[in-house]
């Protein structure tokens, strides 16, 4: 799988956002431009069919990624490549044949669907858009076999909305995904908003449509559980940044970066071993501000002056690639 | 079991607990027959899903339904005293001062306008009669106490200078001001990122602990339960069921539904391929099915279960209101 | 075994579904609303049979005679069927000018809040979806419309146009520049409304979907905003027009609207007013007491319609 070409090449992604107050604030109360930088050089690669993880708490950027990824923003620097075409910086018509190819489902069933349509129009979407079936008879067709393989009825179509429940509702909106043949999918935090039982639901009809279709996911979440059970290789990012890529064994077996053995940490002891959790100080920074050198050094049991001023890149380390200067110098067990 | 642990007097007790709704189509019954009781200094995890009725039952404790929802039946007795059936101002009295409540969402339950001092003096002199100066000094106590750093001069800020695990430390000091009794925590940590949530985890358990307050935890997440509880009480559909201690309902759960649940979360270790699935939703308050609520969703449903509605009874170390713990009466049930 | 648990509403007859309605139900419940709507339904039936229903042609200048000027009402002494409300200086019978003006005041009231609408509604989606400085420029414009008063805009319009226009298609062009007028002091609140709710949606997940995509933008702000920033509008159209009527009234009381050929119910008043200090006060009353009805009750409506579609109250 390693010797393919992979489906996805991320390089030095970044993305600020300018956040400044108005000019007029700024001349009559001396405030400053802030420029938030949300994502601020990411490196990953996606392989076919396999799935791939982000993970990490609020203000870490995995969205942001994730909506540079399907083509919302544009990035402010750095390559996308997706099956070796470089779709960073393409302008709309280049870019219409990319889109039925990358497709993303989201976290709110609520807000992803728009509630004056009904379902067979929000799935037929895609398929109008790039004009994919040829007659409305095929178009039907289609919108019924799509329905089935999410786990709904044809006559699903004709409902609204606000008639199915949120699970209902994510599956609508697999299916919409699914709608164009897409290769690539983005998953932004699909169960969060899901009860247990839901989720499970969910996650395994993502696996099976995965067999059965060759999909390769993107998928955002917070939930380390989740991660663990459906992704091949897991990304930890913390503040804008990568700071470790493994496979999902390894990774939750030994972690080796300080903020990914943190979260690991905080998972709940579900078999009842009476495990101690130890909880480490501090929150995530502002990202508008984020510390200098390494953007984990004010809650780092292992932080050394080198630390404070430079920041560390991602770099080979046994099975994983780690940014962390305590890694790299050995000084981590 | 519905009995706190031993050695522990009952502090709350729910009995038989009917909460209903009135609307266009008819009465609905959010919460039906619910009975359990809380011991001092014990923690209760009340889990479900979505639509189960957990955050209602604390709301009723605590005596703030929302109308036209209405405590319809049952009683909810506290300290031997009987709460459901009190006016609104002898309510008001009681919360705080006995019943603290914590909710979910740390940016609504703090007043923006006011600094957290002041919302924290108010409720100290409200409740202890404390005069300005004792409870400033109180309310810099209770900061330091739920790990706020430079309490003395955060004492003046507002809640927006806090960050959301910060705020949620505020909304819990805000509701131990009083030193209650019980304290009813809806979903304390679900708004917050995944590492706060352990912190403000092992601080509630430190603080019931040095307190000996007694929590009812409402959550849907069974990690929260696993780690803070001493009890749990599965809820689905308005009622109970299954219900006794932590250990036992996760490890050897007795009810296909908690069962079902326990499967469903995907958990760190062995690799499954398929996560357990419970086919279907939790059945709309307007739809109830008869007899049992799980039955159209439940792998092992068989006759007894369609027409009559099982109570709770022993079942392991737990009790479950399942009709396989309670055979003998099935049998005489459905003959 | 796979179960949906999907409900059943989608085969049930539309008008059941209508009649089942919460707004439907929330109508029943208020008395006041369901008077209004009687009120309405009665007026507007009236107007729009106009031709069957009077028993005359007011603007028929070869029907009337003289000889039949200020007759009381039918009830009172000197009055007769043939007019049961009286007749004017002019010998027209008041009922009949009553039911052809109300016509009229409809027709340019709901032309006026139709083109303030689509003015309105279309501005106010492009400012919002657009933004920028399209948005700069359209709120900037609205907000100088806003500082105007309704009548005095109103009355710049027609001014301007009175005065482009040559004297004899004054007339012919009366009717579509006091719609035009009325419709321009009303279209800035359908743009802000929308505006604001275009706003809102437009970063909602769906419309982020869409454009993943790839459909276009035109078809994205038509097709998934609009509708649902349609909301309000319903609202406020409804209340526009009992304003719209109210306006075009003033505006044929000052003797700048309607000519005198076709007389609304807002120069019928004009009329009625000199001839109250005479005695004949049926001449104005009358009138005056559908103009306020039909205002009254559409505005009712409105509150009622306003209330029943927020979801916050429900």
């Amino acid at each position: 799988m390693a010797e393919a070409a992979p489906l996805v090449e991320v390089s030095d992604l970044a993305r600020y956002f300018d956040i400044s107050p108005p000019l007029l604030n700024r001349v009559i109360e001396r405030r400053h431009r802030a420029i938030l930088k949300a994502v601020d050089g990411v490196d990953f690669t996606i392989s076919r069919g396999e799935t791939f993880s982000l993970v990490g708490e609020s203000g870490c950027g995995k969205s942001t990624v994730a909506r540079v990824l399907v083509g919302l923003y544009a990035p402010s620097r750095g390559r996308v490549v997706f099956d070796g075409i470089d779709i960073g910086r393409m302008d709309d018509a280049a870019r219409q044949p990319i889109r039925r190819r990358i497709q993303m489902i989201f976290q709110d069933p609520y807000a992803s669907l728009n509630p004056r349509w009904r379902v067979r129009d929000i799935i037929a979407e895609p398929l109008r858009t790039h004009r994919l079936c040829a007659g409305e008879r095929e178009l039907d067709a289609r919108i019924d076999e799509l329905l089935v393989k999410v786990g709904l009825a044809p006559a699903d179509g004709e409902k609204y909305p606000h008639e199915f429940s949120g699970g209902q509702r994510q599956r609508v909106s697999v299916a919409r995904a699914l709608a164009g043949t897409p290769d690539f999918i983005v998953c932004d935090e699909p169960t969060s908003a899901l009860d247990v039982s839901v989720q499970a639901q969910i996650l395994n009809l993502m696996k099976d449509l995965q067999r059965a279709l060759g999909l390769t996911y993107l998928f955002i979440s917070h939930n380390l559980a989740v991660v663990y059970h459906l992704s091949t290789r897991v990304g930890v990012m913390y503040l804008g940044r990568l700071v470790e890529i493994a496979d999902t064994a390894r990774l939750f077996a030994h972690p080796l970066h300080p903020y990914t053995r943190l979260l690991l940490a905080t998972l709940p002891d579900m078999s009842m071993s009476g495990r101690k959790r130890e909880p480490v100080a501090g929150e995530v920074p502002n990202p508008i501000d984020p510390p200098a050198g390494c953007a984990f050094h004010p809650r780092c049991p292992y932080a050394n002056d080198r630390c404070r001023q430079e920041r560390p890149v991602l770099i080979e380390h046994q099975w994983a690639r780690v940014a962390c200067h305590a890694v790299a110098e050995g000084r981590l067990a | 079991m519905a009995e706190p642990l031993p050695n522990r007097r009952p502090l709350l007790e729910v009995e038989h607990l009917r909460i209903e709704i009135p609307t266009r189509r008819g009465v609905l019954a959010a919460i039906d027959d619910v009975s359990f009781s809380i011991g001092e200094g014990e923690v209760l995890g009340l889990v479900g899903e979505s639509g189960a009725g957990k955050s209602i039952t604390g709301s009723a404790i605590i005596g703030l339904l929302e109308p036209p929802s209405h405590v319809a039946g049952g009683r909810i007795v506290f300290g031997g005293y009987r709460i459901d059936n009190r006016s609104p101002g002898e309510m008001r009295r009681i919360r705080g001062k006995e019943i603290g409540a914590i909710f979910q969402d740390p940016l609504t339950s703090l007043n923006p306008l006011y600094t957290v001092g002041q919302q924290l003096a108010e409720t100290v002199r409200v409740h202890l009669g404390l005069d300005r100066g004792a409870a400033r000094r109180r309310a810099i106590a209770l900061l330091q106490e739920v790990g706020i750093p430079a309490a003395a001069e955060r004492v003046d800020h507002y809640p927006h200078q806090f960050s959301g695990g910060m705020r949620q430390r505020v909304v819990i000091a805000l509701a131990l001001a009083a030193n209650p009794r019980l304290v009813i925590a809806d979903e304390p940590t679900t708004a917050l990122d995944v590492s706060i949530q352990a912190q403000i985890i092992a601080l509630l358990k430190r603080l019931t602990r040095e307190h000996a307050m007694a929590v009812l935890l409402v959550t849907h997440d069974m990690g929260v339960i696993a780690e803070t509880a001493d009890r749990v009480a599965v809820m689905y559909a308005g009622r109970i069921a299954e219900i006794g201690p932590v250990h036992e309902v996760v490890k050897n759960p007795q009810h296909p539904y908690t069962a079902g649940l326990m499967g469903a979360i995907p958990a760190i270790g062995a690799r499954r391929d398929r996560l357990l699935q419970i086919d279907g939703a939790m059945p709309r308050l307007a739809a109830m099915p008869g007899g049992c609520p799980f039955h159209p969703r439940c792998p092992e449903v068989f006759a007894p279960c369609r027409s009559a509605r099982p109570e709770l009874k022993p079942a392991g170390r737990s009790e479950a209101a399942c009709w396989l713990h309670d055979r003998a009466t099935a049998g005489a049930v459905h003959g | 075994m796979r179960r949906h648990m999907a409900e059943q509403t989608a085969d049930r007859p539309l008008l059941r579904r209508l009649g089942d309605s919460d707004l439907f139900w929330s109508f029943r419940r208020s008395p006041v609303t369901i008077g209004a709507g009687a009120v309405t339904a009665l007026l507007v039936l009236g107007a729009l049979l106009a031709p069957l229903l009077a028993p005359h042609n007011p603007y028929d200048l070869a029907s009337l005679n003289l000889l039949d000027a200020r007759n009381p009402p039918a009830w009172q002494e000197g009055g007769s069927w043939d007019f049961p409300l009286g007749t004017d200086g002019q010998g027209r019978d008041v009922l009949s000018a009553i039911l052809y003006g109300m016509r009229l005041s409809l027709f340019v009231g709901a032309g006026a809040v139709l083109l303030a609408l689509v003015v309105g509604v279309g501005l106010g989606l492009l400012a919002g979806y657009a933004g920028g400085w399209v948005d700069v420029i359209v709120m900037r414009i609205a907000d100088v419309q806003l500082s105007f008063p309704a009548i005095l805009v109103a009355l710049f319009v027609d001014g301007v146009a009175r005065s482009l226009l040559p004297r004899d298609q004054q007339d012919n062009i009366a009717l579509p520049v006091v719609i035009l007028a009325i419709a321009s002091s009303i279209w800035v609140q359908f743009a802000r409304t929308v505006r604001g709710s275009t706003l809102v949606e437009r970063h909602k997940e769906y419309v982020q979907a869409a454009r993943i995509i790839g459909v276009r933008p035109m078809r994205i702000a038509l097709g998934h905003v609009l509708p649902n920033a349609m909301g309000p509008v319903l609202v406020i159209a409804t209340i526009n027009l009992a304003l719209a009527i109210i306006t075009e009234a003033t505006l044929s009381f000052l003797g700048i609207g309607i000519p005198l050929t076709q007389p609304s119910l807002g120069t019928l008043i004009r009329l009625g007013r000199d001839f109250l200090l005479s005695g004949e006060w049926w001449i104005l009353l009358f009138p005056a007491a559908a103009l306020a009805s039909l205002a009254l009750a559409v505005n009712l409506l409105g509150d009622w319609l306003r209330d029943a579609l927020n979801p916050k109250l429900r």
